[in-house]
């Protein structure tokens, strides 16, 4: 495939990118001891963008033929020339970064390609019947094994040319309790790039099935979470969210164009002295980050970005495309979900630097708070305004940890609440792998750090 | 009509049981893009795409396996992967593939010329209209995007029990996002849009749309801090969406049901909302937009209600799922060429009621009117809690923009404590049409 693409790009005018794209996804889920779903997809094709009249054209097709692709080349420039008229700053040119040549693979991919159906069906069915055998209040379990496997092959005319595979397990396991007619429900999970060994490094399946049991059981009986301000401390899960969703849009270079919060921000304190801010290719502290990239789909090689630096706003993610806006080098940003999506500025895997005290030492700094684990879910604005729901909130009551309660959302300004962490954990955990982040097309990202203490407003379904 | 679609799942189907299997079934769907986006304050991007992609569903004895390809010369390969993935799938006695009874196959009325001939020049053109009216409009709009695009969505299906039917669709939707700035000022995020099959409902719904993008992010600017009360908040046709109808409608699946997972289990023919509320399936067609003739397993669609006057009528049931509950399909299969049919809902509204939204904020008192709802509906539980967007105090007929307001509550209540609903209704991006609805008895929390 490369020399076909170098081929094409070498007798093309002007800026052209091709990237090849081949995904396939198998996927088992088992739920009340019956499969539900046994699924193999297989989806590939070749993404072309163009610049033409300092104006981008994308087409794609699902022939990888070389007389399909060179069609398709034609097709980004006449949709680049029909749309030329009405752009205003014709883009001149694109700073070159580190391209990208060779061969890029991350572990486990032919490990896990060999390894037979027959153990990942057995992997859901068993993971399933656990969580259904933890607990007589367990109502219904579900549990679903997922892996995609990913080849591109990504050719610039401006000098990239690579090859990249790697594969991203991700399984996970929800359990259902029913106490005295009240329902909880909980969830683990967990998503790598790796493979399985890597995956289950910390807990088997079974062992997360359990635990997901016994988690929802915890919960149908717990009260309901008060609303208003409280101090809590975050975990690892609560803070790859917050990192994600509230702040690392926020300093996307699209978004930052845009007018998001962090827009003329740079040099400025956001955040307080204690906080680091980061987003990677790699898997950074420890192995597995559900977002690792060698390399963009721009062909960039994808490093390591300090965004926010002891408080301070350092820098934007960007792609070829803003890092020419900005004037400065593309960070390896840039990320495509499918062949036929033209890459966009993602994060790849986002946390904050760990710190130096203990998780007990936190605790015990708190008179009347809580301590906030599981995500459910989050959104966020480009104000930074942000709001996610928290599966377990234990309360803190003089410097111990106290009750569960349930139903607790947490909301605020991002950068307010940077400024408000007063203590950094020194435990780190990557713990959004297994989710996708939506941004027009999903992705796979990952984020964590340490435990934080901040302030933030705790929304329930009491009163505070 | 692409009849060649047809002609290859039944080429799939054929080597399928060729391969082995007892039934199979073939969806496929060849969709043709073009795109327009404005972004970063500029036209960002032109593009163009087609693909064909085709889904295989088998049975091997009671097992079941699906595999989808959008590699064309890959057809057999993927119909002999499909079977032996199903000779290690553990057997139900309820698998099988429905029987017959395809839907029309020269049905085409959602198919409309003029949309198709809309070319790239076409989109850039109406996108620099819409930046234009926007900052015409007003000039604090900081827009994030604008989106418009045009699809051509060629679907089919063959299966070995008989299933045969073919459609052709064409929609034209538009999108725009972004806030209001000024100063050092940042108004809360909102959008709009449409999106439709018939060019000139939707042109005219699109603009209607930026009208409504704009007065709600000028309405948000110069938040105050709100109130902490339980009462009644005026949910917006879109917080309708958010936090009442999308919940409900995954409770109402079939699936949800037969998993222990839906709370309404066991409670068809009860009364489970307020009288005045009515949750119906339009069927085909919902004013300028229209959804498929035939469901994800070829089975006709057909208007019904849900939930009628506070009743629950029906739950939304694949073939599968009324095969186990003992029951006929009521067209409710959704998915497409990419995934195995499962249950859900295709376009589904709300009936009004006998008074404009404007009557109903002037009339209510004290509450809280919520536009947009940032957070999580459990629909195992049917608690919900979550931010409000832009979200006004209401007193006294006057309404002031809050900041940082969060709303809990619990579904299943919210839905019997509905108080009233308005007359005029909106056509969400086409496929959804609510009123705005006033619930009694949430909890609201000011920052």
């Amino acid at each position: 495939m490369r020399e076909i693409l170098e081929r094409l790009v070498h007798n093309a005018d002007g800026f052209v990118e091709l990237r090849y794209h081949r995904q396939e996804t198998r996927a088992f889920e088992v739920e009340k001891g019956r499969v539900e779903n046994s699924i193999l997809s297989r989806r590939s094709g070749v993404g072309v963008r163009v610049l033409e009249q300092g104006t981008w054209g994308f087409a794609a097709t699902s022939d990888a033929s070389e007389k399909a692709i060179a069609r398709a080349v034609e097709q980004a420039r006449s949709a680049a020339r029909a749309s030329a008229t009405f752009r205003k700053a014709r883009l001149l040119g694109l700073p070159a970064g580190t391209l990208a040549r060779g061969v890029f693979s991350e572990p486990g991919y032919d490990d896990l390609y060999r390894q037979p159906l027959e153990a990942k069906i057995q992997l859901a069915e068993e993971a399933e019947r656990a969580a259904r055998a933890a607990s007589p209040l367990i109502e219904t379990a579900r549990s679903t094994y997922r892996e995609m496997f990913e080849e591109k092959t990504i050719v610039t005319s401006d000098g990239a040319s690579c090859d990249l595979k790697l594969v991203r397990p991700e399984f996970r396991v929800n359990a259902v309790a029913v106490k005295d007619g009240d329902r909880a429900t909980f969830s683990e999970m967990v998503g790598v790039t790796g493979g399985w060994d890597c995956a289950f490094k910390d807990a088997s399946s079974q062992e997360l099935a359990i635990s997901a049991s016994r988690k929802a059981v915890d919960l149908a009986k717990a009260p309901y979470a008060p609303g208003g301000r409280f101090k809590v401390i975050l975990a690892p899960s609560i803070v790859g969210l917050l990192v994600h969703e509230a702040i690392g849009h926020t300093v996307e270079a699209d978004f930052v164009m845009a007018g998001s919060i962090a827009q003329g921000k740079l040099g400025q304190r956001v955040g307080s002295e204690v906080v680091t801010l980061c987003d990677s290719g790699a898997s950074e502290h420890y192995a597995g980050a559900g977002g690792t990239i060698p390399v963009d789909d721009e062909g960039i090689v994808a490093g390591r970005t300090v965004i926010i630096r002891a408080g301070i706003l350092e820098s934007y993610l960007h792609s070829r495309e803003s890092a020419a806006h900005f004037g400065v080098a593309p960070t390896g940003n840039a990320r495509a979900w499918a062949y036929a999506d033209e890459p966009l500025i993602r994060m790849r895997n986002t946390y904050i630097e760990p710190g130096d005290m203990s998780l007990e030492e936190m605790i015990a700094g708190i008179d009347d708070g809580f301590l906030l684990d599981g995500p459910l879910n989050g959104q966020a604005d480009a104000t930074g305004e942000f709001m996610f729901a928290v599966a377990r909130a234990q309360r803190i009551r003089a410097g111990k940890l106290a009750e569960l309660v349930r139903g607790a959302t947490v909301s605020g300004i991002a950068f307010d609440v940077l400024r408000s962490v007063d203590a950094v954990s020194r435990e780190f955990k990557w713990d959004m792998g297994a989710g996708y982040c939506g941004k027009g097309q999903r992705m796979k990202v990952d984020a964590g750090g340490p435990y934080l203490r901040c302030e933030v407003l705790l929304g329930g379904q009491q009163l505070g | 009509m692409n009849t060649d679609i047809l002609a290859l799942c039944t080429q799939a189907v054929t080597a399928a049981r060729k391969a082995g299997a007892d039934d199979a079934e073939a969806f496929a769907t060849r969709r043709r893009t073009r795109e327009v986006v404005y972004e970063k304050n500029d036209l960002n991007l032109a593009r163009t795409d087609e693909e064909l992609a085709i889904g295989i569903r088998v049975l091997a004895g009671k097992s079941m396996a699906f595999v989808s390809t959008n590699e064309s010369a890959d057809l057999a390969e993927a119909a002999r992967q499909a079977v032996a993935i199903a000779r290690i799938s553990p057997p139900d006695d309820y698998n099988a593939l429905p029987e017959g009874a395809a839907a029309d196959p020269t049905e085409d009325d959602l198919y409309d010329p003029a949309i198709a001939r809309l070319g790239p020049e076409d989109l850039t053109r109406l996108t620099a209209e819409v930046v234009d009216g926007i900052a015409q409009k007003d000039a604090r709009v900081a827009i994030d995007q604008v989106r418009l695009s045009v699809e051509e969505v060629f679907e089919a299906i063959a299966s070995s029990r008989g299933v045969s039917g073919q459609a052709g669709t064409t929609y034209l939707s538009g999108f725009v996002m972004g806030m209001v700035k000024e100063g050092e000022e940042v108004g809360s995020f909102t959008y709009d849009g449409a999106a439709g099959n018939v060019r000139a409902a939707v042109t005219e719904e699109l603009w209607r749309g930026v009208d409504r993008f704009v007065e709600k992010a000028v309405g948000a600017l110069r938040p105050r801090k709100g109130r902490s009360f339980q009462g009644t908040v005026l949910l917006t046709p879109d917080a309708v969406g958010e936090i009442l109808v999308g919940p409900l409608l995954e409770a109402l699946g079939a699936d949800a049901v037969r998993k222990g997972r839906s709370p309404l289990a066991g409670r068809m023919g009860e009364s489970i909302a307020a009288p005045s509320f009515t949750l119906r399936d339009p069927g085909h067609r919902m004013g300028f937009f229209g959804g498929r003739t035939f469901d994800r397993e070829g089975m006709p669609i057909r208007a019904m209600d849900l939930i009628g006057q506070g009743t629950l009528r029906t739950f939304l049931y694949d073939s599968y799922e009324a095969r186990v509950a003992g029951r006929t399909s009521t067209g409710h299969a959704q998915g497409g060429a990419t995934s195995p049919p499962r249950p859900g809902s295709g376009m589904v509204e709300v009936l009004p009621g006998s008074q404009l939204a404007s009557t109903l904020e002037r009339d209510l008192g004290l509450a809280l009117l919520v536009p947009r709802f940032s957070g999580r509906v459990e629909m195992a539980t049917g608690d919900f809690s979550g931010v409000v967007k832009g979200g006004f105090l209401l007193e006294r007929g006057e309404r002031v923009p809050v900041a940082e307001t969060m709303i809990a509550g619990n579904l299943y209540e919210a839905l019997k404590h509905i108080v009233a609903l308005s007359s005029d209704r909106l056509q969400l991006f086409g496929s959804t049409r609510f009123p705005t609805i006033a619930i009694e008895g949430v909890v609201v929390t000011a920052g």
